[in-house]
């Protein structure tokens, strides 16, 4: 007999403030349905038992309390029944409840011993990274882990000559993990665990063949020239490379205070035009990578200032509004991890108000909690999905591989990727290769889940009318988000880390 | 005033006094500016 899942506690909520009667766009059947479950909690058995909600059989709640008829309410409920409930009633809000602490100072206590500093003249162990060819990779972050959990090792990137030089403890040293990530230069990185590392230990980097089967492949295939036809997309991002041959940006904004308004290409960084490839590219493989939706309209919102790996709220927010005016139906943000603060919540309510979807990363934080924005209840919320056999067995990727796995026993929740009741779909993001400025490369993360998602929505718009067409309003971004969760299908994975599941 | 949009300011001074002027104008909504990090997910020494 199946495990009964566990239930915890949700905090119900129109999608705009506390009161569905505040709210004039706000669906009236999701206003009824407030009202009903307020009657619900009149009757609410104290013991802890479930019962159906109103109007869904299938749904099993114990709604605790309710403030005012038509307005929030306390239920507790399984994570399977969140979505379903999500599911029918896209227009609510249902967030976990949180509990807070008193903020007393923690006692200062020494998690993992201090590195010992090197000493003069100790031994080193040099690693030599070359391509195929036999030539030297230049900037290689070579990373060797003598205990993998604790983080404790030592790393560093290849000179010139391909090398880098180790501080190990000695000539020879047993390695939990030994990474090396190539600069983004078409190139799948490496990975070899448990063994002797010694000195003159040599990595040779296994080129990117653009024909192979990667995870967005395996998944999704090559995509038709029209796919996505009819759809705005908005990237906001690092910017997009507005000269590769795969991409054609329609137009968009730096929004970053200071800076040229008009200069939305890269700042320095290749993971937007990275993103924008998983969506839009429209080349064809081995000479060219393809999107999942080449027909979209792409337009690009640099947020992080030139050579900066930091985005403020404002300038994320001003990106948003302006995606909004320029009628973009779909908006990736392939960033996150702030402190959740009224301004960008905000702005992803006035989007949803105005008839756009905000989709984000869930993040990379090895598991924990959907970090804000993607946590927002009005925002969708992406995992990373792998699949082994879409990577080189001895590429960084191997890593990543993590139960769960799902029906498929090759596919697996990136052990990166973080997870929640907060998620609402997985998309792949393991080893995904796609363009970069003047190439590509593949990356790993929810970062690329998160585009994979947004370019499978935007293929299912383009042959949904009746949805692009509709008037730009909550009722529309509710539409399209009910439509997305519709169209999802489960891999066999808990809702905690997949959400709906990957779209079809 | 830093910058500004059609509905949006970004602006620089005291936080009390920036408060107490959000607290006359309902409608408005007031945040401290803060930055998001760009997502990278490759293991590092001490991370």
């Amino acid at each position: 007999m199946p495990k009964q899942p566990a239930t915890q506690q949700f905090i119900l909520l129109p999608s705009r403030g506390l009161r569905a009667s505040h709210d004039r766009e706000f669906n009236a059947e999701s206003g009824s349905f407030l009202v009903d479950l307020a009657h619900a909690s009149e009757s609410a058995s104290s013991t802890g038992v479930l019962s159906s909600l109103p109007g869904l059989p299938d749904v099993k709640a114990r709604v605790i309390d309710s403030i005012h008829e038509d307005g929030a309410k306390l239920v507790e409920m399984s994570p399977s029944a969140a979505l379903a409930l999500r599911a029918r009633h896209p227009g609510l809000r249902l967030l976990p409840i949180v509990w807070y602490e008193l903020a007393i100072a923690p006692r200062a206590s020494t998690l993992v011993a201090p590195p010992v500093p090197a000493a003069r003249g100790a031994a080193m162990i040099t690693v030599t990274v070359t391509a195929a060819d036999h030539h030297p990779v230049v900037g290689a972050m070579v990373v060797a882990f003598t205990d993998f959990a604790a983080r404790r090792g030592a790393q560093g990137k290849t000179n010139a000559r391909g090398q880098v030089r180790l501080t190990l403890g000695g000539a020879s040293r047993r390695i939990d993990r030994l990474y090396v990530y190539p600069p983004e230069n078409g190139l799948w990185g490496f990975l070899r665990r448990n063994f002797l590392l010694r000195d003159g230990f040599q990595v040779s980097l296994q080129g990117l063949d653009l024909a192979f089967t990667d995870c967005l492949r395996f998944f999704y295939g090559n995509s038709p020239d029209g796919a996505g036809q009819g759809v705005t997309i908005g990237v906001i991002d690092c910017g997009i490379d507005t000269n590769h041959p795969d991409l054609h940006v329609e137009g968009g904004a730096n929004t970053v205070p200071g800076e040229n308004p008009s200069d939305f290409g890269p700042n320095g960084s290749p993971h937007g035009t990275h993103v924008a490839g998983i969506i839009a590219a429209s080349g064809r493989p081995p000479a060219g990578l393809r999107g999942l939706a080449p027909a979209v309209r792409l337009r690009s919102y640099r947020v992080f200032g030139q050579g900066q790996r930091e985005a403020s709220n404002y300038a994320i927010i001003k990106a948003i509004d302006a995606a909004v005016t320029d009628q973009c139906d779909l908006i990736n943000m392939s960033l996150g991890g702030g402190a959740p603060d009224a301004a960008t919540i905000a702005a992803i309510a006035d989007a949803r108000a105005q008839g756009s979807l905000c989709i984000i990363a869930a993040g990379n934080d090895d598991r924990r909690a959907v970090s804000f924005p993607a946590s927002d209840p009005l925002a969708l919320a992406v995992s990373a999905l792998g699949r082994i056999g879409t990577f080189p067995a001895t590429s960084v990727e191997a890593g990543d591989v993590e139960p769960p796995f799902g029906t498929d026993r090759k596919n697996f929740i990136a052990a990166f990727s973080n997870v929640g009741p907060a998620l609402d779909l997985v998309g792949p993001g393991v080893g995904v290769m796609s363009t970069i400025p003047g190439g590509y490369a593949p990356m790993s993360g929810t970062s690329m889940a998160c585009p994979a998602v947004t370019g499978a929505a935007a293929k299912l718009l383009a042959i949904r009318p009746d949805l692009l067409s509709m008037a730009r309003n909550q009722v529309r971004s509710n539409a399209i988000a009910g439509a997305l969760f519709a169209s999802a299908k489960t891999l066999g994975f808990q809702p905690e880390f997949e959400g709906h599941g990957l779209l079809s | 005033m830093v910058d500004e949009t059609g509905r949006m300011l970004l602006v620089d001074g005291p936080a009390d006094d920036l408060q107490g002027l959000v607290a006359m104008m309902p409608d408005w909504v007031i945040s401290p500016e803060h930055t998001f990090l760009l997502p990278d997910p490759r293991r590092q020494i001490g991370h």
